[in-house]
């Protein structure tokens, strides 16, 4: 391992010091050197966990179970290096550089070298599994590393899987030593004894953790214990005054106490000895912490003067902030009468194709969720659609060399149905649903960009030839399907045919299908839809099974979305608008507070990534505008009231 | 433990203190001011902008200042280790 650090080229190592000390290195038996990491109170004695696992199943003492012991002491160590970097470059910490994560996949690659070594089966789907929950906990984490206060929530699931990579060595252990059926017990025990760990270094830590604005679970049930409610982060002090004034450390130190010595039993129990000798240790550990912490039992009865906790619920109908957040939210959105702003996209071509920057950009989106949120916009919305007829099915004023597509005639579809504009509407766009239904492919796909040779239309662009013009996308065309459903009084059979195929390839890949918007605003999108046909059809229809089946795959994604390590405006806007469309639970007060929160003082809010746009020369853009981020939160608000 | 000191000092410095829980967590890395606090916690809370009430005098009269800082010796051992 210290040849592999000495060969890094000079520029990877501004890391490589602390990474060798972590590690151990150098020490006289390199390789087995179990180093500083060890004996941190932080990390749990990860490097042991193959071996004990070897130990403690009889596997042989000879050269290969030494040869298997040294691979896998490199699958641990430099796995968990690799994270550790990562953690203090998103931590900026001294000395870490986003330049240090090239030096992650390096170190990363000896990981992957040192698996492959072992030559076990199934060995990279493990460390796949065990990398995602990882990442996912470290993104969380992060995002309490950042110090807002919207994090305390979620500061026990970071804990949970932030040493996920740590269970990658000693499964492997088991399998390849012939004990599969232990893998199940044998996570378990580690997953505990993990938690076990950082919860003793996070109490002791509180200082250091405080000063930083690392809001570990102690310091965060001690705040919110006594009452603390920002907006300003606690400094040092109140911290850690709050950690001896609360009543939250003794039980946690106490659950912990008893929750090592259950993992004793439970360790012993399973045949993992070496583990439960070693989660002997911490019962005594963590009532040693009790004892610290009980001289401040005098102390309890200090209280601030009237704490408000943060996350009381609360009558949200009644709330007159709210009622003034929707209608400063109103005021901005109507304050541009043209929208301008959601119009100022620069973009510099379109699938190849170059274009003015500058040009106008659809409008739509904005006046449909301000519309749906009970803004007066019916004039607007009739200019829109004029225009978009007189433009022969395309939204800009310049000519456009692109064809027309589905998603933006969903959309007028859906403005035309909010601002109830007449059978005439239905007429003049007519021609362009007959092109959408003639470019129906036999599964029921629709491409986003319908482009018909025969087409009577305007559009001609001998120069465009990309196979992405042929691309179909779920969202897109959930979209369109909503939209001619909010004008017909029956399903029809176009109608139904393409629904289907949209349920069905929901119900199978969620919306990984939907190819130009990111998964949360598609999943509104289908969402939309779900809702839509659940109103009209019955338990018999043809459609009932693919669309409880599409829907059950929403909600599993719902859920998935609902416990992102950071939530934003249009987050929560979305994640409550999609979750009253599944009828999925109820909105998170959170996501209002977010909503609340992050509100400026003219109504609106940033401006926020919404959809992918192609963009020449680049790997693409991803259009967002204050507007387009404002009517959606303005919508979840009015949903709200 | 001396480097937790000054890296805790270091922040409270020229601050003011605003509440309870910032006067306690003082304590932690102040021994001088630990001791001021318990032997005379009216005239250190007034000093410190909050009105000391008897409930707060009782309590912090009753506060041992070698347990508070066994509790800061401990916090600065995890600083150093980690």
């Amino acid at each position: 391992m210290a040849r592999r650090f000495g060969l890094l080229p000079p520029a990877l190592g501004a890391l490589v010091v602390p990474l060798k000390i972590v590690l151990g290195l150098p020490t006289e038996d390199e390789t087995r050197s179990a180093g500083f990491l060890l004996r941190s109170m932080r990390l749990p004695p990860f490097l042991q966990y193959a071996d004990w696992v070897l130990d403690d199943l009889g596997a042989p003492l000879d050269e290969a179970r030494w040869a298997l012991e040294d691979a896998l002491f490199q699958v641990a160590a430099f796995g968990m290096v690799a994270a550790l970097v990562v953690e203090q470059v998103q931590d900026r910490q001294p000395g870490a550089a986003s330049t240090d994560l090239l030096l992650v996949q390096v170190i990363q690659r000896w990981a992957d070298e040192a698996l492959a070594g072992i030559g076990h089966a199934g060995a990279f789907e493990l460390a796949t599994e065990f990398s995602t929950e990882q990442a996912e906990a470290l993104a969380i984490w992060r995002q309490v590393h950042v110090g807002r206060v919207l994090a305390f929530t979620d500061t026990e699931r970071a804990s949970d899987r932030r040493l996920a990579i740590t269970r990658l060595a000693p499964a492997i252990a088991a399998q390849h030593s012939g004990h599969p059926e232990m893998l199940s017990a044998l996570l378990e025990v580690v997953d505990e004894l993990n938690a076990l760990h950082l919860l003793r270094g996070e109490l002791m830590g509180m200082p250091s953790d405080a000063a930083q604005g690392h809001y570990s679970r102690p310091l965060t049930d001690a705040l919110l214990a006594v009452g603390f409610v920002g907006p300003h982060l606690p400094s040092v002090e109140e911290a850690l005054g709050a950690s001896i004034t609360s009543e939250a450390i003794l039980p946690l130190a106490r659950q912990a106490a008893q929750r090592s010595t259950v993992l004793v039993e439970r360790a012993r129990g399973v045949g993992l000895v070496s583990f439960a000798e070693h989660a002997n240790t911490l019962p005594v550990a963590f009532q040693e912490i009790e004892t610290l912490f009980t001289f401040s039992r005098s102390l309890r009865g200090l209280k601030p003067a009237a704490p408000t906790p943060r996350h009381e619920s609360r009558p949200i109908g009644a709330s007159p902030r709210m009622r003034q957040a929707s209608s400063m939210a109103e005021g901005f959105l109507l304050e541009d009468a043209e929208l301008r702003e959601a119009w100022e996209v620069h973009r510099w071509g379109l699938l190849g194709v170059g274009v003015l920057t500058g040009r106008t950009f659809p409008v739509g989106f904005v006046l449909e969720h301000a519309a749906a949120g009970g803004a007066p916009v019916a004039d607007q919305i009739h200019a829109a659609i004029n225009r978009y007829v007189a433009n022969k099915f395309q939204y800009f004023d310049e000519p456009n060399p692109l064809p027309p597509e589905i998603d933006t005639l969903g959309m007028i579809l859906r403005l035309a149905a909010a601002a109830q504009a007449g059978s005439d509407v239905l007429v003049q766009l007519e021609p362009m649903r007959a092109l959408v239904v003639a470019s129906t492919a036999a599964s029921g796909s629709l491409p986003v960009y319908i482009r018909d040779a025969l087409s009577p239309l305007r559009w001609s662009a001998p120069n465009v030839d990309d196979p992405l013009l042929d691309e179909s996308c779920v969202a897109c065309e959930a979209g369109y399907l909503e939209g001619l459903l909010l004008h017909a009084a029956e399903i029809d059979a176009h109608a139904e045919f393409v629904a289907g195929h949209v349920l069905r390839t929901v119900a199978a890949t969620g919306v990984g299908a939907a190819l130009y918007y990111p998964p949360l605003p598609a999943t509104w999108i289908v969402a939309r839809l779900v809702a839509n046909l659940d109103r009209r059809i019955d338990a018999f229809h043809r459609l009932r099974g693919p669309l409880n089946a599409a829907r059950d795959t929403l909600v599993t994604m719902l859920d998935r979305e609902r416990r992102r390590s950071r939530i934003t405006a249009q987050d929560a806007a979305l994640l409550s608008l999609t979750t009253r469309r599944l009828q999925s639970g109820d909105p998170e007060d959170i996501w209002l507070d977010v909503l609340l929160r992050d509100q400026r003082p003219d109504g609106g809010w940033a401006a926020e990534p919404l959809y992918w746009i192609p963009t020449l020369g680049v790997l693409g853009g991803v259009y967002s505008s204050r507007l387009a981020t404002s009517a959606l939160c303005f919508q979840a608000i009015r949903e709200w009231e | 433990m001396a480097a937790l000191l000054r890296m805790v000092a270091n922040t409270y410095d020229g601050q003011t203190m605003t509440n309870v829980q910032a006067i306690i967590g003082r304590a932690l890395s102040d021994r001088a001011f630990c001791e001021q606090l318990i032997s005379n916690p009216e005239a250190t809370l007034q000093a410190n902008g909050i009105e000391p009430t008897p409930e707060m005098v009782d309590a912090l009269k009753g506060l041992d200042a070698d347990s508070v800082q066994k509790l800061a010796a401990a916090f600065g051992k995890e600083s150093v280790a980690g």
